[in-house]
This record gives C-alpha cells, sequence and structure tokens, in this order.
C-alpha cells in the first residue's frame, strides 16, 4: 500500500490503496487492519506530522470496515461501487478536524473546495478496481492458500 | 440476488452522493459583479505582522486583482490552479516551508481559490500564512 501511493504520489487523488485494503480485507478480514495502520504510520513517518495525521488515523478504516461487512460477496462491480463511493466520500470524511476547528462554515467550504478532487478520487477508484480486481484477486489467492 | 440488490442500493447511493455534492457546489457557488469596486486585502505573513492593501479595481475575480497591484506575481497567476506560494514577497510553499496561504473573507473560510474568488464592493479579504 505504501509503496504504491508513494509511486503514484505524482497523479493527485489518483491511488490503488483502496483497492489494496478492498482485497486484503476480502482475504484476511480482521487482519487486514493491520496492514491498513502499518500503511499510515509509513505514511506519517515520511510525510511528517499535521492535520491530515488525524484523518488518516479514521479515514481507511471506513473502508475497511465497509468490505468487512459485505467480505463474503465477490462481486466486482460492488466493491467498485464501494471503492468509488469512498473515493468521493473522502473528503469528507476528511472534513471532521475541520468542522471542529472551522466550524460548520469551515467543515463546508473544506468539502466543496475539494469536490472536484474528490470526483477524481471517485473515478480513479472506480477504473482501478474494475481492471484491477480480478488480476490481483487472483494473484493474492493464489500466493496465500 | 442479494447481490443484485445490494448492487443496486449502492449505485443509487452513487448516483445521489454525486448528485447531492453537485447541487451543494452549484447553491454555493458565489456571484460575479461587474465594474468598479473598492476591496481591502490584508496579508498576514509569518512573523504575525499585517500589510493592508486598499484596492480600487474593474476586476471580476481576486487573483485579477492581485495581479494589478503585483501582490502575486504573473508566472504563478498563469499557471492557472490558483495555487500561490508566494504573496507580497513572501513565501509559503507547503514542501519546502511546511506552510501555505489561506484565504478568508471578512474573517470567514471561503470555497474557492484566490483566482475563483469574485469580489464585490466593500470586500475584505485576508491571506494568511498559515502552518501546516
Amino acid at each position: 500500500m505504501y509503496v504504491s501511493q508513494v509511486l503514484m504520489s505524482a497523479l493527485t487523488n489518483i491511488e490503488i490503496v483502496s483497492l489494496l485494503i478492498i482485497l486484503t480485507t476480502k482475504k484476511f478480514g480482521v487482519k487486514a487492519l493491520l496492514s491498513v495502520y502499518i500503511f499510515v504510520f509509513c505514511e506519517i513517518f515520511t510525510y511528517g506530522l499535521s492535520i491530515w495525521v488525524i484523518n488518516y488515523l479514521y479515514v481507511w478504516a471506513i473502508l475497511w470496515l465497509a468490505v468487512f461487512l459485505v467480505r463474503e460477496i465477490d462481486s466486482v462491480y460492488i466493491y467498485c461501487i464501494i471503492s468509488a463511493l469512498f473515493g468521493i466520500l473522502f473528503g469528507t470524511f476528511c472534513s471532521v478536524p475541520y468542522f471542529l476547528t472551522g466550524g460548520l462554515s469551515g467543515g463546508i467550504a473544506y468539502i466543496i473546495s475539494g469536490f472536484w478532487y474528490d470526483m477524481l478520487h471517485c473515478a480513479g477508484n472506480l477504473i482501478s478496481t474494475a481492471i484491477l480486481y480480478l488480476p490481483l484477486k487472483r494473484a493474492i489467492d493464489k500466493l496465500v492458500k | 440476488m442479494k447481490n443484485k440488490k445490494l448492487s443496486v442500493i449502492l449505485s443509487a447511493i452513487l448516483i445521489v452522493v454525486i448528485a447531492g455534492f453537485a447541487a451543494l457546489v452549484i447553491a454555493k457557488k458565489p456571484e460575479v459583479q461587474k465594474g468598479g469596486k473598492d476591496i481591502t486585502v490584508t496579508v498576514v505573513f509569518k512573523d504575525k505582522t499585517e500589510k493592508e492593501y486598499e484596492i480600487s479595481t474593474d476586476a471580476e475575480f481576486l487573483g485579477d486583482a492581485l495581479l494589478e497591484e503585483k501582490i502575486v506575481t504573473e508566472d504563478e497567476y498563469k499557471n492557472g490552479n490558483g495555487m500561490y506560494t508566494v504573496i507580497a514577497g513572501e513565501r509559503a510553499d507547503y514542501t519546502l516551508d511546511k506552510s501555505w496561504w489561506c484565504l478568508t473573507k471578512g474573517g470567514e473560510t471561503v470555497n474557492v481559490g484566490i483566482n475563483e474568488q469574485p469580489i464585490s464592493d466593500g470586500d475584505s479579504f485576508e491571506i494568511t500564512n498559515t502552518p501546516a
């Protein structure tokens, strides 16, 4: 997750971390949370402490939880939609500290100003999951029986 | 059958969320005022000192007004993304300085960047060097 994020960091809001969380959660269930938080702490170690750290402590766990609840389902379409929903709501999920520090107007301004980035995130997640879900799932199933 | 039902529900939620966001962005879009305007721009520097600019302009957007007054550089204005690292000669580059320029209007957070922020007569803006 960490390596993919660093390699793709030049592409704003395009990532496969979401897809990797989906796949590892489906395969490993609760244990996937460990990889999620190893990723989070690698990010903190790389980019330093700032307000985004608060977001990262909970935002990826939201995706993990959503996938954990439906992990028995094996439908590319459903995971594409979950990934897309996570992408478009990422900014909203991350706006909590801004509501706390800037009030209602501050939080809403944060959400609105990030709208196009969230749309990009949504589209990126949808496309990457649609293309890579099955090949990566097969690879993981082969590697980990 | 269960998968199909869940697919439909999730798809509907995604469509509603996208439509909801689009409606919010459209509803919150600030209006443009044409003609001459007098505005105030206060730049708050890293050391907390302030410089106030009284600007008379026909510009519709704040970026244009700041460029007229040479508060922003033409290079950064032209790159079009509205992200400025140098305001009134002081740099606040997130990657280098771990700080950024925060735009507010009358002390309130705004929804758009400097280049997209419309201006009206009597508006007061603050651009603050903010640590990350």
